[in-house]
């Protein structure tokens, strides 16, 4: 395989509408696991997640031809992950919650000594909290924190206006911040 | 200015408010332990979010996805010929149909050109139809008097 780490995004994409393998496996390189962290997350399945992301950069390339710049690259990427694993979880019903452990007494230990077994434990039970949200609190979330994006990038992957991207953000921090602090 | 609704306080720590929004819910949280209270739950959230290990697929999709990837790009190419072909096909057909239609027209035209036997020629009532075999002598040596 050629190394066209030296590319930058454009000239990748453009290529790789133009056929050229390579450089549609320079692009898969560079966001594999973003969006393997994403749908991880989203589906609460490690091996879901590595069939969707596979899936999603097959798909990509098929469209590929038919993407324009006025989409963000990784938002369309996002978006086609995003829309593959919401399939799935409604496939197979998966959409809402899951038991927490039972030791999972989520307390906010933020004030006390902060040795890195508490930190581990902190964030393991702040991961368990996410992945009972329901899952149109947990993938806006994970694209806001996480992935760092805009509301607008973050309104263009899930196809909603600003409005309803505010709100919803506020909601689902809300929820985290009750299911960390009970 | 009454505490502002939870969702204005999330857009603040996004820096999503208009300037005059900002400003307002700004000055009053500076004096609102409530306020400063969910604002502060809004960044530690954010913080320990991103603290968050995060899983990594461990192997080179890309790498992995490229016979895939190659056997897919061979196929579009091969439907895009298809389609060139077949874009070809119609324009083919029409032209082979008027050559057709032009020559059969020739035909026609040079069938017309094929001498006929003058009427004079014709006997009504040839006693033997044409192309037929005479059937007795004297009957056909008759046709040889007449005109």
């Amino acid at each position: 395989m050629r190394n066209l780490s030296h590319l930058d995004e454009s000239e990748c994409i453009s290529r790789a509408q133009r056929g050229d393998v390579s450089a549609f496996s320079e692009l898969v390189s560079r966001f594999q696991d973003r969006i393997y962290r994403f749908l991880v997350r989203l589906t609460r399945s490690q091996d879901d997640a590595r069939d969707l992301t596979q899936e999603t950069f097959l798909r990509a390339f098929q469209s590929l031809p038919r993407w324009t710049p006025d989409a963000r690259f990784t938002t369309w990427l996002f978006r086609i992950a995003r829309n593959l694993a919401f399939d799935l979880l409604r496939r197979h019903k998966r959409v809402e919650f899951v038991a927490l452990e039972e030791d999972a007494t989520i307390v906010d230990t933020a004030q006390g000594p902060d040795d890195l077994l508490q930190t581990a434990q902190r964030l393991r039970l702040l991961e368990a909290a996410l992945l009972r949200l329901p899952a149109e609190h947990r993938e806006i979330l994970l694209l806001r924190e996480i992935e760092d994006m805009t509301y607008d990038d973050i309104a263009d992957v899930l196809g909603l206006n600003l409005g309803t991207v505010k709100s919803r953000i506020a909601r689902a921090r809300s929820a985290l911040i009750g299911a960390t602090t009970r | 200015m009454h505490c502002p609704p939870f969702d204005d306080l999330s857009a603040y720590v996004d820096h999503m408010l208009k300037p005059r929004a900002r400003e307002r819910l700004h000055a009053h949280v500076e004096d609102c332990p409530d306020c400063q209270r969910q604002l502060q739950a809004v960044y530690t959230l954010r913080n320990r979010l991103q603290e968050m290990p995060s899983p990594e697929l461990g192997f080179d999709l890309g790498a992995r996805l490229q016979d895939q990837l190659r056997a897919a790009s061979d196929r579009k190419r091969q439907r895009r010929t298809g389609w060139a072909w077949s874009g070809w096909l119609p324009a083919g057909l029409a032209a082979a149909a008027m050559a057709s239609g032009v020559w059969l027209g020739g035909l026609l035209v040079a069938g017309s050109a094929v001498s006929l036997p003058r009427a004079t020629m014709v006997r009504v009532f040839d006693p033997v139809p044409p192309g037929g075999l005479c059937a007795a002598a004297e009957l056909c040596n008759l046709s040889k008097g007449m005109p």
